[in-house]
């Protein structure tokens, strides 16, 4: 994120983290030069389709894989060198938390409620009973639930509690920043928005700064303050969530806008609107054609209906106003464009081929 | 947001009943059950003395004063039996001890002390399961001298691998799970994570191996026994009685049948048990969905149900 | 025949209101009339009274939570409903053909050449180790007595007109190589393989990334378009249903609490329950706000409660709400509702302040 003066170093900063999974043949290049910084008390919210990289990015951040390049600074510290007992000790400290997206297979199902909730406080030596009675029932009351699901295992409680506990047991250790990977995916509207509004709750009582990482927009809507965009790998776009929404500057952004569906048909865009056709891609020259589809190109250009030949180099996320970044070639132009574009009728070409 | 009633039993005490439920877990236990009084009764429970050489009453059939006969030194069969079960069982279960400290530890150990310990003791394994148990327990004994508990040691040791392999497998299963990464992630040792979580879940496989493997053990026993090897006559022995039962086989062409029953029911017991165990594993863990009302649904609504991933 | 050379409709026109006459038994190509059905052999009345119907070429959007009994309806309608379910009462009719007492020859004339159906997770109804033009064109070599190469040509065109791009090249892969998308439209081609009247969607598009939803959606309303096939989509998600149906049916604790026009639904809702799920929904701008949740719990499937199922987390339920079965009323035309307070105006402003 563009700060340009500030003196305060951000509670977490990503530095151009480069991941690759897999090896040899295999090897798999997940993210490319992410940069995002997290500041105290903000909830930010990180989105991406299948194959963006988004759970790669929430693995690499809490060290459960090791960056090829770049690193990742929490709290001052180089996370991302830690190994072995210095980074255990650091994951002691409990400042960090992940809550994983499916509490089914995040929590243990043959402990109950109260030894998972402990496991983090008990980590960090915390060894008198009613000390840690006391953190657990704290933790708990904090997403809502009393005391009656301490003698329960996961089984037995309802998966909106389920989740809730998965916050907890997160909560328990005091963190600082809490990444949450996909925590309402699994819910209806109604628990979606529930938990969502715990998570509001908390960052304002406890001062907490948190990452959401979700698929589409509705799991972070109402809550983010910022928003970054995660596309095979790259940022795309980040900024302040109303202006993001509001007036996108990438073209893939305007996309996950103009399909996420909607009660209220106000939608400036199409889809169809930002995404090449079959008939256009048979349209452009083959050699444009191959750089757009090459491995250099930016990461969209295969399905933008604005690539031109500038797009067969991944563009830099660059300043695109207050605090926002955006990495497209034509951001000042593709909108224009788009708006004159039909809104309907013809078929886009299919999403990315594996 | 209240949830469900909580189930009226704990997860423990519902997979004991489901297991005692089935009959042929009834008959296993009472088998076993038996033949654990006679491990340790053997002796003083026998009718008669196992060494009295009668000469009046050589090959008799099964009859009122012996009721399962005589031998071919007139000693009471069915006594040579109940003590003879001492000495076999216990040197089975010897085995079967060897077998899981040699098995087990290393199995568990292996999925968290990386690659290379891994490689090397999955070659170790292999090697080990080349080698023909007799062949072994004849080297063996040839050097440790001839007795019953020397010949159990190379049986412990090939049942070794068996342990290993198996708990490896259980071990990886559970090791990988998103539980354990949470407990890393909170700084868990992996130390913490086999005792806290990994432990737990691996235990019943272990059981069912034991029992599988104690089975094979008796059976190598016997066999062990049956050749002579380990033997201290008189002591009466299962395989002992067994072999020279077909030593006289035109004398008494009933008596093998006794002692090999004995084996095979003891066997069977054990196998049913083990297969009873692991059936029973499935059951009981973690809530089923409600196939009628949550089909297909990946939401929550007050109850739980599976979840599908989200890529 | 090009992709291109075929039309669907606008974008932003939907079709004419008058997509059918209103609910209940009164013929059309599926009609579900007061139907009844209890589970686990007769312990517990899940679905109580459902009246609802399907014109032909009409897209109606079964909306509810969980439990709700949208999916067992669908069921029923199939001749799929689970082992210990048993219609207790009312009739389901299929082109004038009484689904219930269908025998198994019948339903397998029904199956496919009649309704067809897509499920919420295409890659557990596909075989992993055969390639999914196999798979299609196995079908159609089954049900419509194709050679082997006419069954390829048509899964190929098929695979077309379901949108995916290289499909000769999709014929030869197996799901595994597939991704959610694509594999959701080859179950879709399955399913409309052998031009069936009625595609029965049951969270078709829940588990699939928001551009790609879009994406089916689309397709949903070109088939409807240019095969005049009817859809029956049961969704969670009433901005899903919102975007693409024609009428909406909303499902409570086993019971139709209100249907119409969706238009209708969507800016007028007569039910204090859908109009919590309007406060909950999507609405499409993901700024800042304030999150609503639906508070309480669904009843117990089968619960006997005297009155209005939804009574206990009703912010207007009165005495009369608890008295007695509670019959629809009409609220509009085709516009049912069964909440005796549905004529009051209390709701509007709330509604109009949102």
């Amino acid at each position: 994120m563009s700060a340009p003066a500030t003196q305060t170093a951000p509670l977490l900063a990503v530095e151009s983290l480069d991941v690759v999974l897999g090896r040899g043949w295999r090897a798999n290049q997940v993210l490319s030069g992410v940069d995002l910084a997290i500041e105290p008390g903000e909830i930010v919210g990180l989105v991406g389709e299948t194959g963006s990289g988004k759970t790669t990015l929430a693995r690499t951040v809490t060290g459960l894989v090791s960056p090829a390049g770049g690193r990742v600074v929490f709290e001052g510290t180089t996370i991302s060198a830690l190994r072995r007992g210095a980074r255990r000790a650091e994951r002691r400290r409990g400042h960090l938390q992940l809550v994983f997206q499916d509490p089914l297979r995040s929590l243990d199902p043959d402990m109950i409620v109260a030894d998972i909730v402990a496991q983090g406080v008990r980590l960090q030596g915390e060894t008198d009973r009613e000390a840690i009675r006391q953190r657990v029932v704290g933790a708990l009351g904090q997403v809502g639930l009393d005391a009656s699901v301490l003698p329960r295992t996961p089984g037995q409680i309802s998966g909106g509690q389920r989740q809730r506990v998965s916050i907890a047991r997160a909560l328990a250790t005091e963190p600082r920043l809490l990444i949450c990977d996909e925590p309402v995916s699994a819910l209806d509207a109604s628990n979606r928005n529930y938990i969502l509004r715990l998570l509001d709750q908390l960052r304002t009582s406890l001062g907490l700064s948190i990452v959401i990482i979700s698929h589409d927009l509705s799991s972070l809507a109402g809550i983010a303050d910022r928003v970054a965009v995660l596309y095979r790998g790259r940022i795309v776009e980040d900024g302040p969530v109303d202006q993001v929404f509001a007036a996108p500057r990438h073209p893939y952004t305007a996309l996950l806008m103009a399909s996420a569906p909607s009660v209220r048909h106000d939608r400036e865009l199409s889809p169809q609107q930002v995404t090449r056709t079959v008939a256009e891609a048979g349209a452009l020259p083959e050699d444009l054609l191959a750089g757009l589809g090459g491995p250099d190109a930016c990461v969209l250009a295969s399905r933008c209906a604005f690539a031109a030949a500038a797009c067969t180099v991944q563009p830099p996320l660059v300043a695109a106003g207050d605090h926002r970044r955006v990495a497209c070639h034509r951001h000042s132009e593709w909108l224009t464009l788009a708006r004159s574009r039909a809104a309907g009728g013809q078929l886009t070409t299919e999403g990315q081929p594996r | 947001m209240s949830g469900p009633k909580p189930r009226k039993r704990k997860p423990r005490e519902r997979k004991a009943r489901t297991l005692l439920r089935m009959p042929s877990a009834w008959i296993a236990i009472a088998v076993l059950v038996g033949v654990a009084v006679l491990t340790v009764f053997g002796s003083t429970l026998a009718p008669q003395n196992p060494l009295t050489v009668n000469a009046n009453a050589l090959f008799q059939g099964p009859g009122a004063h012996h009721l399962l006969g005589t031998d071919y030194l007139g000693r009471d069969v069915l006594s040579r039996l109940m003590a003879g079960t001492r000495l076999s069982v216990l040197t089975a279960l010897e085995a079967v001890g060897i077998g899981l400290l040699l098995g087990t530890i290393p199995g568990i150990a292996t999925v968290f002390l990386g690659r290379w310990f891994d490689f090397a003791a999955n070659r170790v394994t292999d090697a080990l399961m080349t080698l023909p148990y007799i062949f072994f327990a004849v080297a063996v004994t040839a050097a440790l001298g001839n007795g019953l508990v020397q010949a159990m040691v190379p049986v412990g040791i090939l049942l070794a691998p068996f342990f290993f392999r198996i708990t490896r497998a259980a071990t990886l299963e559970h090791a990988r799970a998103q539980y354990v990464e949470a407990a890393e992630l909170m700084g868990a040792s992996k130390l913490h994570v086999v005792r806290a979580h990994v432990l737990r879940k691996v235990l019943p496989t272990i059981a069912v191996t034991t029992a599988s493997m104690t089975a094979a053990a008796l059976l190598a026993v016997s066999f062990l026994t049956f050749l002579g090897i380990g033997v201290q006559p008189p002591a009466p022995t299962w395989g002992g009685v067994l072999s020279s039962d077909l030593a006289y086989l035109a004398q008494a062409p009933w008596a093998p049948f006794i002692p090999g029953i004995l084996i095979a029911v003891t066997v069977g017991a054990l196998n049913a048990l083990a297969d009873a165990f692991r059936d029973r594993r499935g059951a009981g863990t973690l809530a089923q969905p409600d196939p009628i009302i949550r089909t297909h649904s990946t939401l929550e609504p007050a109850d739980d149900d599976r979840q599908s991933q989200v890529a | 025949m090009t992709i291109d050379n075929l039309k669907s409709p606008d974008l932003a026109a939907r079709p004419a209101a008058g997509a059918g006459p209103a609910t209940g038994a009164t013929g059309g190509l599926l009609s579900l009339d007061n139907l009844h059905i209890s589970v686990h052999h007769g312990a517990a009345t899940a679905i109580r009274g459902i009246s609802l119907s399907v014109q032909p070429g009409e897209i109606v959007g079964l909306v509810g939570e969980s439990g709700s009994g949208k999916t067992l309806t669908c069921r029923a309608a199939l001749g799929v409903l689970p082992d210990g379910c048993i219609i207790d009462r009312g009739s389901i009719t299929f082109a004038g053909r009484d689904l219930t007492t269908l025998s198994r020859r019948g339903w397998e004339d029904v199956h496919g050449s009649h309704m067809g159906a897509v499920f919420q997770d295409p890659a557990s109804y596909l075989n992993p180790s055969i390639t999914v033009g196999n798979q299609l064109a196995e079908v159609l070599r089954v049900k419509l007595g194709l050679s082997r190469r006419a069954a390829r040509q048509r899964s190929i065109e098929l695979f077309t007109s379901v949108g995916l791009s290289h499909p000769e090249h999709v014929f030869h892969q197996i799901p595994a190589e597939l991704s959610g998308g694509m594999l959701q439209r080859v179950m879709i081609a399955i399913a409309i393989s052998c031009d069936p009247q009625l595609l029965v969607a049951d969270e078709a598009t829940t588990a699939l990334d928001v551009t790609i939803q879009a994406e089916v959606i689309e397709l949903l309303r070109r088939l409807r378009a240019e095969r005049g096939l009817a859809v029956l989509f049961v969704s969670h998600d009433l901005a899903v249903v919102a975007e693409l149906c024609d009428r909406v049916v909303v499902f409570y604790a086993g019971e139709v609490v209100e249907s119409g026009p969706a238009a209708e639904i969507i800016e007028r809702p007569r039910h204090p329950y859908t109009q919590a799920l309007l406060r909950v929904a999507s609405v499409g701008d993901f700024r800042r706000r304030e999150l609503q949740v639906i508070g309480g719990q669904p009843p117990q499937v089968g619960e006997d409660i005297t009155g209005c199922r939804f009574a206990g987390r009703c912010p207007a339920a009165a005495g009369a709400c608890r008295s007695g079965p509670i019959a629809p009323v009409t609220a509009g035309t085709g516009h049912e509702v069964r909440c005796v307070r549905a004529q009051e105006a209390w709701a509007d402003a709330e509604l109009a302040a949102r």
